[in-house]
C-alpha cells in the first residue's frame, strides 16, 4: 500500500527521550476504515505513536501520512484526528453538549449548528437525555461514551483511541467493545486502537500491529498472529505458546531434533527459523494444537511419547502438563475428554499436525 | 442547616471524640474571641458616639460619625483606594499569570528554586521594600539619576499614584502567582492536547479551557490581592504621601493626629464591610460558577 493510499500511514517513525529510544523505525499501514489494534505491553511506545499522529509530540524522524497527506510539522488543530484519551479528558466546565460541540464549534460551526450536532452525537451513544449534565455528574462508562462522540464529531479521517476500555470493568468493556465498532463502521473512520489487551486486540481489530520496545514485531490479522507468529515475543503474548529448543538435523531442514533425542518434523517454510542453524532454532506450536491419544494413521503429523506430570482444570478446558522424553516440558490443551484420556504419571502418546508447527528463532 | 451545632462535626465522629474536639479548639477560639471579636465589637461602640476630636469619649449614641464620611475628603479619597486595588489586582493578574504557566510546568528542583525566588521578596519587611522603591523612584533615585545622566529632565515618580500602584503589584505578585499556580497544578495536561486535537489553537485553547479552570485560583488570588490592598499602610504612605492618599491613611491620621475616634472607627467599620462583602461575593461568585466543575 501505497502512504498516499493509506488512511493513516507511517514510515519509519521514530521517537527518542533523552537516551531512551521509545518507538523506532515503525513503518505501518492502515487502510482507509480498517480498524488497526496496536499491541503491547505498558512502555512499549503505544502512546508515543499515537501522540505523533495526532501532532502532540514530533518524531525525530520519519513521516506521518493522514488521508494521504503527508503531516510534516502540521500542529493538532490542522490534523483532522479525533482521539479518545484514556483519561477521557472531558472539559469539566462544560456540558456534555458543549463538549461534544467544542471541535465542531472550533472548526467554524455556528453554535446553534454545532449544539445539534452535538445533541446527535450524544443520540448515538445513547446519552442524549444526559446532554445538560456536566462530566463530574455522570459515570465512567458514560464518560468513555461521550469521549468518543466528542472525537467523531468533527468527522475525523483518523480516530486514536488509547486504551479506551482500560478502566471500566469486565461486563461494561464488552458492551463498549461493540459499541465502539459500530461507531467505527459506521463513521468509516480510520482508526488506531491501542491496548495492552490481547484478548481485545484480537477480538476487536481488522488487522493487530504488536510493538515490544518501541519495535514493531508484526502486523497481521488476529488469525495470522495466532497462527503464524512471526517471533517467540509474538507468539507467548497473543495466547499461549510452547517453545521447544531443537536442533535442525544437518541435511533435513524440516526434521529437528530435541535435546534427548526425539524428532519433530515441521514444513520447509513454516516460520523465520527454518535455515537457521542448530542451537538458534525454537519449534513453536499451540497448546490447543497438542491431542493425546492413538495417532491417526494418515501423514502428516509429529507423533511423540509423554509423561503426564501435572492437570490444571481452565473452567471450560483442560491443560495438561507433560515431560517429553529427554526432559523438555511441553502444555497441552483440549476439552474434558483428556481426562479420561490421561492420569498424573500416566505415559501417553501425542500428536498434532505438522502444519501447526512453526520454526522461530530463539 | 441544622439548628443549635456552630461546629459542624464530621458524621462519623462519636460523642466522646466530639467532646474532645471541642476542648481543643477552646484556646484557639478564646484567642480570637479576645483579640478579633471584642475589638471589632469595641469599635461599634467608639463609632456611635458623636465625632470629633474629643478627650474623654461620650455622648451619642448616634450615627453623626457615620454621615460624616459622606463629605470631602473621604468620597475621593475612598475612590482613589478602590481604583488602586482594583488595577493591583488587574496588573497583578496579567504579570502573574505567565509566571504562573511557567511554574506550573517545572518539576522538582527548578520548581522549587523558582518558588523560593517567588517568595523571597516576602520575607523582608514591606516597609523596607517601600523603602526600596523610594530609592528607586526618587528625584534622586535610581529613576531620577539614570534620566540625569541621559541628560534628560530629572523626573521623580516618588510621591504619585503610579509610584503607589508599582510597590503594590510588587509585593501583591507573589500571592496571585501561588494561587494561580495552584489552578493550573490540577489542569490534566490531556485536556490541553484535547482542546488542540478539537481543532483550537494554542490561544482558544488558553481562552476556551485554561482559563475558566483557573477561576477558582483566580478568585483567591484576587480576593486576596483586593482586600489587602484595599488596607495597605506602609506603602501608600511611604510612596503616595499626601499626594495619593488612601482610606487607610485617612484612619491612621484620625487615629493618631486629629483624636477623631468616633469617625476613625466608622471608617474602619465601612473598610471593614466592604472587604466582608467583596470577599463574601468572590467566595459565592467562584461556588456558584465551578459548583459542577469542581464539585462542592
Amino acid at each position: 500500500m501505497n502512504p498516499r493510499d493509506a488512511g493513516l500511514a507511517l514510515e519509519g517513525l521514530g521517537k527518542r527521550f533523552g537516551e531512551t529510544e521509545s518507538v523506532s523505525d515503525v513503518t505501518l499501514r492502515v487502510g482507509r476504515g480498517e480498524l488497526m489494534a496496536l499491541l503491547g505491553s505498558s512502555g512499549a511506545g503505544k502512546s508515543t505513536i499515537l501522540r505523533c499522529i495526532a501532532g502532540h509530540l514530533e518524531p525525530d524522524s520519519g513521516e506521518v501520512w493522514i488521508g494521504g497527506e503527508l503531516m510534516a510539522q502540521a500542529p493538532p488543530e490542522n490534523r483532522n484526528v479525533g482521539m479518545v484519551f484514556q483519561s477521557y479528558a472531558l472539559f469539566p466546565h462544560l456540558s456534555l453538549r458543549r463538549n461534544v460541540a467544542f471541535g465542531p464549534e472550533r472548526r467554524g460551526a455556528s453554535r446553534g449548528t454545532a449544539a445539534d450536532l452535538a445533541d446527535e452525537m450524544l443520540e448515538r451513544v445513547g446519552l442524549l437525555e444526559l446532554a445538560d449534565r456536566y462530566p463530574r455528574e455522570i459515570s465512567g462508562g458514560e464518560a468513555q461514551r461521550v469521549a468518543v462522540a466528542r472525537a467523531l464529531a468533527i468527522r475525523p479521517e483518523v480516530l486514536l483511541l488509547d486504551e479506551p476500555l482500560s478502566s471500566l470493568d469486565q461486563t461494561l468493556r464488552r458492551e463498549l467493545r461493540s459499541l465502539l465498532r459500530s461507531l467505527q463502521r459506521s463513521f468509516e473512520a480510520t482508526t488506531v486502537w491501542v491496548t495492552h489487551d490481547q484478548e481485545e486486540a484480537l477480538t476487536v481489530a481488522d488487522r493487530v500491529a504488536v510493538l515490544n520496545r518501541g519495535r514493531l514485531q508484526q502486523v497481521g490479522t488476529p488469525l495470522e498472529l495466532h497462527t503464524r507468529p512471526a517471533n517467540t515475543f509474538v507468539a507467548s503474548f497473543v495466547g499461549k505458546m510452547n517453545l521447544l529448543p531443537a536442533a535442525p538435523e544437518p541435511g533435513r531442514p524440516d526434521t529437528f531434533r530435541l535435546p534427548g533425542g526425539p524428532v519433530l518434523r515441521a514444513e520447509r517454510d513454516a516460520g523465520p527459523g527454518s535455515g537457521a542453524a542448530a542451537g538458534e532454532v525454537l519449534l513453536a506450536m499451540r497448546p490447543e494444537v497438542v491431542q493425546i491419544g492413538h495417532p491417526p494413521a494418515a501423514p502428516g503429523f509429529n507423533r511423540i511419547g509423554a509423561t503426564v506430570r501435572r492437570i490444571a482444570f481452565l473452567g471450560d478446558r483442560l491443560e495438561v502438563e507433560l515431560e517429553l522424553e529427554g526432559g523438555t516440558r511441553l502444555l497441552a490443551r483440549g476439552n474434558t475428554l483428556f481426562e479420561s484420556l490421561a492420569r498424573e504419571g500416566d505415559a501417553v502418546r501425542l500428536y498434532w499436525p505438522v502444519a501447526d508447527t512453526r520454526i522461530l528463532i530463539r | 442547616m441544622r439548628g443549635g451545632a456552630p461546629i459542624e462535626f464530621p458524621p462519623h465522629m462519636d460523642r466522646s471524640r466530639r467532646r474532645v474536639a471541642v476542648l481543643l479548639l477552646l484556646p484557639a477560639l478564646l484567642v480570637v474571641a479576645v483579640v478579633a471579636a471584642a475589638p471589632i465589637g469595641l469599635l461599634f461602640r467608639v463609632a456611635l458616639y458623636p465625632p470629633g476630636p474629643v478627650a474623654p469619649l461620650s455622648g451619642g449614641p448616634e450615627l453623626d460619625s457615620f454621615a460624616g464620611l459622606l463629605s470631602a475628603p473621604y468620597p475621593s479619597v475612598a475612590l482613589r483606594t478602590l481604583r488602586l486595588s482594583l488595577l493591583t489586582t488587574v496588573l497583578v493578574t496579567l504579570l502573574g499569570f505567565p509566571v504562573a504557566l511557567f511554574l506550573s510546568r517545572s518539576r522538582g528542583l527548578s520548581r522549587r528554586i523558582q518558588t523560593l525566588l517567588i517568595v523571597s521578596p516576602l520575607l523582608m519587611s514591606v516597609v523596607v521594600r517601600a523603602y526600596g522603591w523610594m530609592l528607586i523612584l526618587g528625584r534622586q533615585g535610581f529613576v531620577g539619576e539614570t534620566l540625569a545622566a541621559l541628560s534628560l529632565p530629572r523626573v521623580g515618580l516618588l510621591h504619585t499614584e503610579a509610584a503607589v500602584l508599582l510597590a503594590l503589584t510588587e509585593s501583591f505578585l507573589p500571592f496571585m502567582i501561588l494561587a494561580l499556580a495552584a489552578s493550573l497544578d490540577r489542569i490534566d495536561p490531556d485536556l490541553l492536547a484535547a482542546a488542540r486535537g478539537l481543532g483550537a489553537s494554542p490561544v482558544r485553547t488558553f481562552f476556551a479551557v485554561v482559563a475558566p479552570l483557573t477561576l477558582p485560583g483566580f478568585v483567591a488570588g484576587a480576593s486576596f490581592v483586593l482586600v489587602g490592598s484595599l488596607s495597605a499602610y506602609a506603602i501608600p504612605a511611604l510612596l503616595g504621601g499626601s499626594a495619593a492618599r488612601t482610606f487607610v491613611m485617612e484612619i491612621y491620621e484620625l487615629v493618631t493626629i486629629s483624636f477623631d475616634w468616633p469617625t476613625a472607627a466608622a471608617a474602619s467599620i465601612v473598610l471593614l464591610l466592604f472587604a466582608s462583602a467583596l470577599l463574601g461575593g468572590a467566595a459565592l461568585l467562584s461556588r456558584r460558577r465551578s459548583a459542577r466543575t469542581f464539585g462542592a
